[in-house]
């Protein structure tokens, strides 16, 4: 029997998937208080998507959509450097004062810079294990 | 076509960085810092108590940048290279 046909792999992942996408939306949130952050939660997300896709044998949305998530991580990361650049001369500049009492927002732009890490890690991590795995079919479809 | 095009983005990019290091870089001097940053009372103005955190997205977040912009680059890479194939 292959290991993808086990029963209790389908059932524990499917039941494990929405608390480490959860987990990994609180590892991005509060990283700027607590051990964690965006890398790690995005290798996190990837991860479960990876895993899922190699034992259900089927994609969780195509390529076009982590392509996108990659891209706005990006984004946000390029318009906050350009940002701080206008406002300040140096690269996110006064963002940095953006503070509040709110834990998980006690500093605004790490929260941000968080989040921009998250999206960009999570898809390309994704991205990066499809072509992996799609590359190997090639080679044994050879 | 396509395929040629990233070749001669990716060779000039290489070109102007040789360029760069050869005839801008040779005369640097290289300074050594006997401080290092506090760095705890730089989490402090920033109200954040990862320190781990405080260095990455704080003094060295151009690093993290650039570290970033090398995983979109591995994600490039590996289509151009299963494209060639």
């Amino acid at each position: 029997m292959d290991i993808r046909d086990s029963t209790i792999l389908h059932v524990t992942l499917s039941k494990l998937f929405p608390f480490v996408v959860m987990f990994s939306f609180y590892v991005f949130s509060y990283g700027a208080n607590y051990p964690g952050g965006g890398f790690q939660a995005g290798v996190m997300f990837g991860t479960i998507i990876v895993v899922i896709e190699m034992v259900f044998e089927q994609r969780v949305y195509g390529d076009h959509l982590y392509s996108i998530i990659e891209f706005f991580g990006v984004l946000i990361l390029a318009v906050g450097l350009v940002a701080g650049f206008l406002m300040t001369g140096y690269g996110f500049g006064d963002l940095y004062r953006l503070v509040s009492r709110v834990h998980v927002f006690s500093n605004v732009l790490f929260w941000i810079l968080n989040l921009a890490i998250y999206l960009e890690v999570a898809g390309s991590i994704i991205l990066i294990f499809r072509n992996f795995l799609e590359w190997g079919d090639e080679d044994t479809d050879l | 076509m396509r395929t040629r095009i990233f070749n001669i983005v990716v060779a000039v990019f290489l070109g102007i960085a040789a360029v760069y290091v050869v005839l801008y870089l040779r005369d640097v001097e290289l300074v050594f810092h006997d401080y290092t940053p506090d760095i705890v009372t730089i989490a402090r103005e920033l109200n954040v108590r990862n320190l781990v955190s405080t260095i990455y997205l704080g003094p060295r977040v151009y690093d993290t940048f650039l570290e970033v912009t090398v995983v979109i680059l591995s994600v490039f890479g590996m289509k151009h290279v299963r494209g060639q194939r």
